[in-house]
């Protein structure tokens, strides 16, 4: 569509053209004259003044007629000829957006059709851009040429209030910006003076004045400043003040703060009314009640005030009969807690009270309340009565013939010798028949009976039991015969039936029916069908065991998108948003992939804010989307710290020849700088700072006093570039720069490395990442024996490796942090070669998985099990060396480097061990400081329960070890642990203490494992 | 009005009495408005449509109107002089109230009860082929209109469900409405309360209903973002 650029004007010249165009929106008629027109008008006054007054007043209503009825007048609108040009101009100005100009429905060459110009302007105006689009045609030689007069929607600049405010000017603009926001539209002006007079006017400005106007309304870059002219007046004041009622008045005055010939402000004295009608009650008056009813008086300028205050008598609760915990009766009766005595209170807290006493098995509870006046106490008195408590004795069900006992046992929720509950007995009946019904037996009847057992049978003398007969009358299963479809023009039948969970010979179960509309009501919505209807139609045969099921489905239109709008992306390209909509422009309109939409526009992370509504315009069958966002900071800064507590390894000046375990603490702290959404992209690059202080291993001085305190031990910076959608596939890219230094049980490390990923996410489960990493680590402060120091270790202390991995994640789990359901599996692989540019060589796999479950019950019980397996082999590599008699020689490394080994023990993997501690022979030297193995198995069992409120407990049973090769792998040397643990569920996440056992406890360097071992620290263990 | 002011403006018809002004005011109205238009309004533009109202994001057009009014769609709003904003003020009415019933589901009516509708408006514009004509001439589509009818039934159906109970009278207040209105009911020839009875309740339901849905419109638009575009000339 060929769009005309119109010439900019010169700064008068537009004021002119402005001028001329308010001239013509003035008119109120739509149809200009032309000449003749105005020839005959013309004449027609000049008639008019040679006639009769009554004939005059005619001709005038007659004009005057004329000219608002040309404005609803068709005729001359030239609809159906042909359009040679359509040109937009906003605010004046030629306009050449293509994706305006998409959404015009005028076509050059085409006809005119006033529908299509009523539909542009709808979906210009859905953009939410326009304060009003206006449609003109200029007709010439060649047709019409259209244009589209758009109007910005402008929203002001800044507003200022000026003028006698009467308040301060801060309450004001908090009034103003509280109900229209800090930049309301400039059409809003007048709302927004009409809200500053009321609000005046309720602060006792009654007589206040607002006037708003624009300035700066010329700039275009900017929306104008909105000015608000306040006249507040005069305020009233506060005239004369009746108190009635038992107080003092000047006290009462005193907590309204309200004295005669104050200014009068009814919001800030309802306030106070409020605020004092809340302290009575707290002092035990829980049905006082504070009124303020304010009258002008006659000259306007004074308000008097009647205030009437029933202070009512202090209420106290009292409770007789049987007994029941006091925390119990705080939360059933909670009339100190709210701080009233109302009727309904009371009869609700009758009613909790029974309903707890029947859930302890008294059967026949009786709780009544009374009130006793007493001078001005009044003392509601609950009576308890709680009768005699009952057990359910013998449970027997009979009658079922096609379900085993067993299988209904689910269903079964009164159980012998737990206390008897009515309304469990009314639970098990509809568990049982919807039991039966899942099996086909549609007309099951399950009836409860229950009988009173002698004293004298009873198990425990005083208490009561009561026996429970289950009967069940099974009646016919019913199976499912034929599934009719009727209506269904557009969505095969084969869909449908595929869609449906009913299937002939299938037992007949009526909710599933229900179930069947809903899937087949979304295979139809999905397709565009909005408006079908299903009603399934259920016919019995007459033996009821075989039941046809007919869906009747009126389809009604399919309704498409028509166009698809972005507003609201200022930052973000059109672009990265449409890749993620599924809903395009001429495809059925489909609900889920709206929802789906949604979802992948929210997980972009870039805005604040999504809607995706439908315009409805025109026809029936078609729609706009509207997506509207609202972009998100693009900058985020983050920063914290924390302390870390654990079981170290350590060398001391006390014991320099072996290992001692000491309880160390390292307080640490980061910073995280990150920018998204990188040239409207959705790219993003993240910098992430560390650091540790940690007490560095003693050291005896030459003055013979030892080294302590702290230094910098640990660091870690990572910078990180993300490219989603790399090279317009589904895939995104990511380049991770990490630079750092870190502590290990028997060595520190530095380590300088570069990554490149590509990860894709195959389902929104499933996950494959490819990486390549290039990687420098160097080994210092090693504390290895000499004798047991690994040749790698020896030989390549300042590693090169250079390698390639993919692995796959499917993660289920329904929260990373605290997950209560879902499992996690992980598969990765990992290359080290030296074709690659790696010093040495060596493969790594590494599996995990774990699992979720939340136990059946009333109390969130969760059960966590994981098993994790690690495999390692490196590749021989010959290596030039000197022997010991200083002969050249050939060593041979087939090592894994140590920074790339396998460990275990400690927080997150055998608890009973201190970190890095657990090894079987070979991974752990002499002295006690573990050198890592390339094979490794851990195995976690862990039950977490809630305790009070945020705090839970767990028990949990650990196993697992290293070994020095995959060879020497050895199910016997698995070495388990037990312990227990707090958690505190706190904003950061679960602060986890664990305390761990080893169970076969060893002598490791000399000296008897550490049992038990601490660990503090942040999150789950797996 | 500034009647001096008018006097002294230069239009050189001075020292005239009062009455004569006024007949030369109303001379000048048809003569000046005809003559000043054609002076504002360039060469031959027609403004096809604009943008009149928006309600709750719902846009109200110059075509909506002109259908509004060719099709006798909606009953102009009593108030105010403008013929196009008492038209704009109804279909404002309509749009807030179609907003609620949409957001109770209001069921689709019949088929047939459509079809009747439709039939009425072809009986008020006359023979199918002006239908045609007029649909083609407002920028109105058959199925718009036919639109327009289903929501019009939906609406009727909504504010019958919604207010038809609260406006049911009991029989002592169809007793009073019928002793204040007893001279009317005479009139009619209803003179007893026997015969009245029907009129009496139908009516004062109707008023009642009205009245009630008059009070929840008032409430619905000060609730409602409706933004008017269209201000009669004085305004604009």
């Amino acid at each position: 569509m060929p769009v005309v650029p119109q010439k900019r004007s010169s700064s008068k010249t537009q004021r002119h053209e402005d001028a001329k165009a308010a001239a013509r929106r003035a008119a109120p008629s739509v149809v200009r004259n032309s000449p003749s027109s105005f020839f005959v008008s013309w004449c027609l006054g000049v008639f008019v003044l040679h006639c009769s007054y009554g004939l005059r007043a005619f001709c005038v209503l007659c004009g005057l007629a004329l000219c608002v009825t040309a404005e609803l007048s068709a005729q001359t609108l030239p609809a159906g000829q042909p359009v040679a040009a359509v040109v937009l101009d906003l605010d004046g100005r030629a306009l050449s957006d293509l994706a305006l100009v998409g959404l015009i429905d005028t076509k050059v060459g085409q006809p005119l059709a006033l529908p299509d110009v009523r539909e542009s302007i709808v979906h210009l105006m859905g953009l939410g851009r326009f304060e009003d689009v206006r449609v003109h045609a200029v007709p010439d030689g060649r047709g019409l040429t259209l244009r589209y007069e758009l109007r910005s929607l402008r929203t002001v600049k800044a507003i200022e209030l000026r003028g006698h405010l009467g308040l301060p000017e801060r309450e004001l603009r908090d009034a103003v910006v509280e109900r229209f926001g800090a930049s309301p539209p400039v059409g809003r002006a007048g709302d927004i003076a009409l809200a500053l007079r009321e609000f005046l006017a309720q602060r006792g400005f009654d007589r206040a004045t607002v006037a708003p106007r624009q300035i700066g309304a010329g700039e275009r870059s900017a929306g104008p400043v909105l000015v608000m002219d306040v006249d507040a007046g005069l305020r009233t004041v506060v005239g004369g003040i009746a108190v009635q009622g038992p107080i003092p008045r000047e006290t009462v005055l005193h907590e309204l703060d309200v004295h005669p010939g104050a200014p009068y402000d009814a919001t800030a004295l309802l306030q106070q009314v409020d605020r004092y009608a809340r302290k009575l009650k707290a002092d035990g008056h829980y049905r006082a009640t504070v009124e303020s009813i304010p009258r002008s008086t006659g000259d306007g300028r004074t308000v008097d005030l009647a205030i009437r205050i029933d202070l009512g008598p202090v209420v106290r609760v009292a409770f007789e009969g049987d007994p029941l915990p006091v925390e119990a009766l705080a939360d059933l009766v909670p009339i100190a807690r709210e701080r009233s005595a109302d009727q309904d209170l009371l009869e609700d807290s009758k009613l909790r009270l029974e309903r707890y006493l029947r859930g302890q098995g008294y059967r026949d509870p009786r709780v009544d309340f009374s009130s006793r006046q007493e001078d001005h106490q009044l003392t509601i008195v609950f009576n308890i009565r709680r009768g005699p408590r009952f057990r359910v004795g013998d449970v027997r069900v009979s009658g079922n013939q096609s379900l085993a006992l067993d299988d209904l046992r689910p269903s079964i929720l009164v159980r012998s010798g737990e206390p008897f509950v009515d309304a469990q007995l009314e639970s098990t009946r509809a568990a049982l028949a919807d039991h039966y019904q899942r099996a086909g037996y549609a007309d099951v009847a399950v009836a409860i009976g229950t009988s009173l057992r002698d004293p004298a049978r009873s198990a425990s003398p005083g208490l009561r039991e009561i026996d429970v007969r289950i009967t069940i009358d099974e009646r016919v299963r019913t199976v499912v015969g034929q599934i009719l479809i009727e209506g269904s023009a557009s969505v095969s039948e084969g869909v449908l039936r595929e869609a449906m969970l009913s299937k002939p010979g299938a037992p007949f179960y009526r909710p599933q029916v229900v179930r069947d509309v809903d899937r087949v009501l979304l295979e139809y919505r999905d397709r565009g069908y909005q408006l079908v209807a299903i009603d399934p139609d259920i016919r019995f045969s007459e033996d009821r065991r075989i039941v046809d099921v007919r869906f009747l489905i009126r389809e009604g239109p399919q309704i498409f998108v028509d166009h698809v709008l972005i507003v609201g992306n200022t930052r973000t390209s059109a672009d990265t948003i449409e890749r993620q909509l599924l809903v395009k422009p001429g495809q059925p309109l489909s609900i889920t992939a709206v929802l789906e939409s949604r979802r992948r526009l929210s997980a972009l992370g870039l805005f604040r804010r999504i809607d995706i509504t439908e315009l409805q315009h025109g026809t029936e069958t078609r729609r706009d989307i509207l997506v509207t966002v609202e972009e998100a900071p693009v900058s985020s800064f983050g920063f914290g710290g924390g302390v870390e507590g654990g079981e170290r390894l350590r060398r001391t000046t006390e014991s320099p020849d072996r290992a001692t375990e000491r309880f160390e603490f390292a307080p640490r702290g980061f910073v995280e700088i990150g920018r998204r959404n990188l040239w409207g992209k959705n790219r993003s690059v993240n910098l992430y700072t560390r650091v540790s202080v940690r007490p560095p291993a003693e050291r005896l001085l030459p003055d013979g006093e030892t080294k302590r305190g702290l230094s910098f031990r640990e660091y870690r910076v990572v910078g990180v570039f993300r490219e989603p959608d790399i090279f317009g596939t589904d895939a995104d890219g990511q380049i991770t720069g990490v630079l750092e230094q870190a502590v290990r049980s028997s060595f520190n490390f530095r380590r300088r490395s570069a990554r490149l990923e590509l990860a894709q996410r195959l389902t929104p489960r499933v996950s494959v990442v490819g990486r390549y990493s290039f990687d420098r680590a160097e080994l210092f402060d090693e504390q290895f024996n000499t004798g047991d120091r690994l040749l790698i270790d020896r030989i390549f202390p300042n590693v090169r490796l250079s390698s390639i991995a993919g692995s796959m994640l499917r993660d289920t789990r329904d929260d990373a942090l605290e997950p209560t359901k879902g499992t996690l599996i992980g598969i990765d692989g990992q290359l080290t070669a030296r074709a690659i540019g790696a010093e040495v060589g060596f493969s790594k796999t590494f599996l995990q998985g774990f699992t979720y479950r939340r136990l059946p019950g009333r109390r969130p019980i969760v059960f966590a099990a994981g098993a994790r397996l690690g495999l390692a082999d490196g590749f021989a590599r010959e290596v030039p060396a000197t022997g010991p008699e200083g002969t050249a020689i050939v060593e041979i490394v087939e090592d894994v480097p140590a920074s790339e080994r396998f460990f275990a023990g400690g927080d997150t993997t055998v608890r009973g061990f201190v970190l890095d501690r657990l090894g079987a022979a070979g991974t752990i030297d002499v002295d006690g400081f573990p050198r890592g193995g390339n094979a490794l198995m851990i195995l976690n069992a862990e039950i977490r329960l809630p305790v009070w409120r945020d705090l839970g407990a767990v028990g949990f049973i650990d196993a697992g070890n290293v070994f020095a090769q995959v060879d020497d792998f050895d199910f016997g040397e698995i070495r388990g642990a037990v312990g227990f643990g707090l958690r505190y569920r706190s904003p950061v996440g679960p602060i986890r203490v664990d305390l761990g056992f080893a169970l076969d406890r060893r002598e490791i360097g000399g000296r008897p494992e550490r049992l038990p071992v601490l660990h503090i620290s942040i999150g789950q263990a797996f | 009005m500034d009647w001096a002011g008018i006097r002294d403006s230069g239009f050189g018809i001075r020292g005239l009495s009062r009455s004569a002004d006024l007949k030369n005011l109303c001379v000048l109205c048809v003569l000046c408005g005809c003559l000043v238009r054609p002076v504002g309004a360039g060469a031959q533009e027609v403004l096809l449509d604009r943008v009149l109202a928006i309600v709750s994001g719902e846009v109200i057009t110059l075509s909506d109107v002109r259908a509004a009014t060719a099709f006798q769609l909606v009953t102009p709003a009593a108030a105010g002089g403008d013929p196009v904003a008492r038209v704009v003020a109804r279909l404002i009415e309509r749009q807030l109230i179609l907003n609620e019933a949409n957001r109770y589901a209001a069921p689709d009516p019949a088929s047939a009860a459509i079809e009747r509708g439709l039939a009425d408006v072809r009986q008020r514009v006359s023979a199918g082929q002006a239908v045609e004509a007029t649909l083609a001439g407002t920028g109105m589509t058959a199925a718009r209109l036919r639109d327009f009818i289903r929501d019009d039934l939906r609406i009727d159906n909504y504010l019958d469900q919604r207010f038809g109970g609260a406006a049911q009278p009991t029989e002592e207040e169809v007793a009073a409405y019928y002793r204040a209105h007893q001279a009317q009911f005479d009139r009619e020839g209803l003179a007893t309360f026997e015969q009245a009875s029907p009129a009496a309740r139908s009516r004062l339901r109707e008023e009642r209903r009205e009245a009630l849905v008059a009070d929840w419109l008032e409430r619905l638009r000060r609730r409602a973002d409706i933004r008017e575009l269209y201000l009669p000339s004085s305004k604009d």
